[in-house]
């Protein structure tokens, strides 16, 4: 990796990048394949907290991201600062956005549809899966249509999982995740350790151990510790990225702009820079994450061959999306969290199942810029659309569960917080409804992209990043065929 | 079950001076500090078990070590009250509470997963504190390739 000074950054690319997650790095993966001769320049607002020093400090970055904002709402909000964005914390789980996630206006009634649909990001997804690449069985194409065979095998389901899947007509599958089941370039298989933001063995793909060739490319410069404050616009193209090193300003300068900071930090630096659209900053949110707990009679749990074995899709579609959000249950195998049974002999029977539900994006709930150097976070909290689809999900679990000998189903908490931000600046098809277009680029600004979940109109209820990363890889590919 | 690798297995102060602690912790009512409340309740609550007693005083550091402040303080108020009544008494008074049970549960979990509880052969021998590990924690996991 070219790592330069903030001096040095002045010239340094065609191409300015801002922020280095998932967004950023997917859309310079395929731009550096269709243009290798490109100079980029990758301005990060934290480190490069390298996985060796995440494994001392256990913790992936020395920035808290609490210290970026003021939060004035009933929940949190979580991500990572640093080389590499949230690649460093996540947990790899996998799966794709269900065809309905993209036309939830048109099939149910509620929110908006995307710009694009299911089958437009079958290839990208295709080819996202391989890069990271992501384990998963070769039963879900019924869910998941052109889902075909994962380029890893599928992780060990546990004994549980095994009774549920025997229940005729389920619905219940391994969960796709980027984390290997076979050692593969130096990087290990999974241990089930169940502590996956801090991979032990680099079986979760992260940017350095799968997209070092995108950091590591000769094109690419890279300037940490570098916020990018605003950006200079003049005649309708972006011209310079404002951003602040070392107590100094100092401007980029080039002829491609892609906005890869999150959904906090994109609308933000557009406020700053009077760039305008649809919703800027608004339509912000995140899914509900609640978390049940199974006492089971007899049945040793725990067995399973990684942190989150399946996931079940029975309440992931349906008509009921018209008055309450899509939810995924996944079956956790972890058993530090919150900890085994207090009952000798009886240590392994319990449960714990995640439920993720889909909350819909509010106008009303956004970042707001009010002149500080901090933006404000203003959300009201889960809506009723997610605690609908949360209670009919827990009424739902005695049918799902019916092959296991159950002793109680018990909703313990809602946390305050997943870590899945999303909205504001939404894609759809004119600045009238939107701030990006289908090709993630800014309806006014030509040369000014935006990537990652900030650009999500609808969240449904499954991990987005996946989907982020399949965007980035359209974009790039999308705005250099139309070059 | 997997077995446990060499590492995993490695016992610190393994064997050194076990002592048998019955069912009587009737003499730990005195706990009032922190690490003696905690030492206490892991041994009452396994009150049945023989365990290595050197290995709970290392557990009890290493647990502290790793809490959160929250926990440092809500089990720094137990101790208080267990320097009054006992470790049962204490146990046997907030049995029903859920944060108090949230916060056992999490001791008695990372005990029984930092020690080699699950890995004996013969549940009548004793337990031995292992190393205190943050990785590789599940002993239960099975694998495709197993």
């Amino acid at each position: 990796m070219q790592f330069i000074t903030a001096e040095d950054a002045a010239g340094a690319g065609d191409v300015v990048v801002v922020g280095s997650g998932f967004g950023s790095l997917f859309f310079l993966k395929r731009y550096l394949e269709l243009k290798p001769r490109s100079r980029i320049l990758i301005l990060e607002r934290g480190r490069h907290n390298t996985s060796e020093w995440q494994q001392k400090n256990l913790k992936n970055s020395d920035l808290p991201e609490t210290s970026t904002f003021v939060n004035e709402s009933p929940k949190d909000w979580a991500f990572t600062i640093g080389l590499g964005g949230s690649t460093n914390c996540w947990w790899g789980q996998s799966p794709r956005l269900h065809p309905s996630d993209f036309e939830l206006r048109t099939r149910h009634g509620v929110g908006v549809d995307w710009p694009v649909t299911y089958d437009d990001l079958i290839p990208y997804y295709k080819q996202v899966e391989r890069i990271m690449p992501v384990s998963g069985p070769d039963d879900l194409d019924s869910e998941f249509p052109g889902t075909g065979q994962y380029p890893q095998r599928p992780h060990r389901m546990s004994s549980a999982d095994e009774r549920i899947r025997s229940t005729p007509g389920h619905k219940h599958f391994v969960v796709p995740n980027a984390r290997l089941t076979s050692p593969l370039n130096g990087r290990g298989k999974c241990c089930a350790s169940s502590t996956c933001n801090i991979c032990p063995t680099g079986a979760k793909f992260t940017a350095f151990n799968g997209l070092a060739d995108v950091l590591s490319h000769p094109g690419v410069r890279i300037c940490t510790e570098s916020e990018v404050r605003a950006l200079d616009v003049e005649a309708g193209t972006v011209r310079k990225a404002l951003f602040a090193h070392g107590g100094r300003e100092h401007l980029a300068s080039g002829d491609l702009f892609v906005l890869g900071a999150n959904a906090i930090f994109n609308p933000l630096i557009l406020m700053k820079s009077g760039i305008g659209g649809h919703g800027v900053g608004r339509y912000f949110g995140e899914k509900m994450f609640a978390r049940v707990e199974v006492l089971l009679d007899g049945h040793q749990h725990f067995d399973g061959g990684t942190a989150t074995t399946c996931f079940n899709l029975s309440r992931l579609d349906g008509p009921h999306r018209g008055q309450m959000g899509s939810a995924v249950y996944y079956i956790e195998n972890n058993p530090m969290i919150p900890g085994l049974r207090v009952a000798k002999g009886r240590w392994r029977e319990v449960m714990q199942v995640s439920v993720y539900v889909e909350d819909l994006l509010l106008e009303s709930n956004g970042i707001f810029d009010e002149g500080g150097e901090l933006p404000v976070l203003r959300h009201a909290g889960f809506g009723s659309y997610a605690r609908r689809g949360l209670q009919a999900a827990v009424d739902a679990m005695p049918a799902m569960l019916k092959n296991l000998p159950v002793e109680s189903i018990t909703l313990k908490e809602i946390f305050p917080v997943l870590g899945h931000l999303q909205g504001t600046t939404r894609m759809g098809l004119t600045k009238e409804d939107s701030v990006v277009d289908a090709g993630l680029m800014h309806h006014d600004h030509r040369n000014l992209l935006i990537v990652g979940t900030s650009v999500f109109p609808t969240m449904g209820s499954v991990n987005p990043t996946l989907t982020a990363s399949a965007l980035s890889l359209r974009a790039a590919e999308r705005m250099l065929v139309r070059r | 079950m997997k077995m446990p690798s060499p590492s995993r297995r490695t016992i610190l102060l393994g064997g050194a001076g076990l002592t048998v602690v019955g069912a009587g912790v009737g003499g730990l009512a005195a706990a009032a500090t922190l690490e003696h409340y905690l030492e206490g309740l892991v041994r009452h609550t396994f009150r049945r078990e023989r365990i290595d007693p050197e290995g709970v005083d290392l557990f009890v550091s290493e647990f502290i070590a790793h809490a959160d402040p929250g926990t440092i303080s809500k089990s720094t108020l137990l101790a208080r009250a267990a320097g009054v009544v006992g470790v049962a008494g204490v146990d046997a008074a907030l049995s029903g509470y859920g944060g108090y049970a949230e916060f056992k549960r999490r001791l008695v979990t990372q005990f029984l997963l930092n020690s080699d509880y699950f890995y004996r052969s013969d549940a009548s021998e004793p337990v031995h504190c292992l190393e205190w590990t943050g990785v590789c924690v599940n002993p239960f996991a099975r694998f495709n390739d197993d």
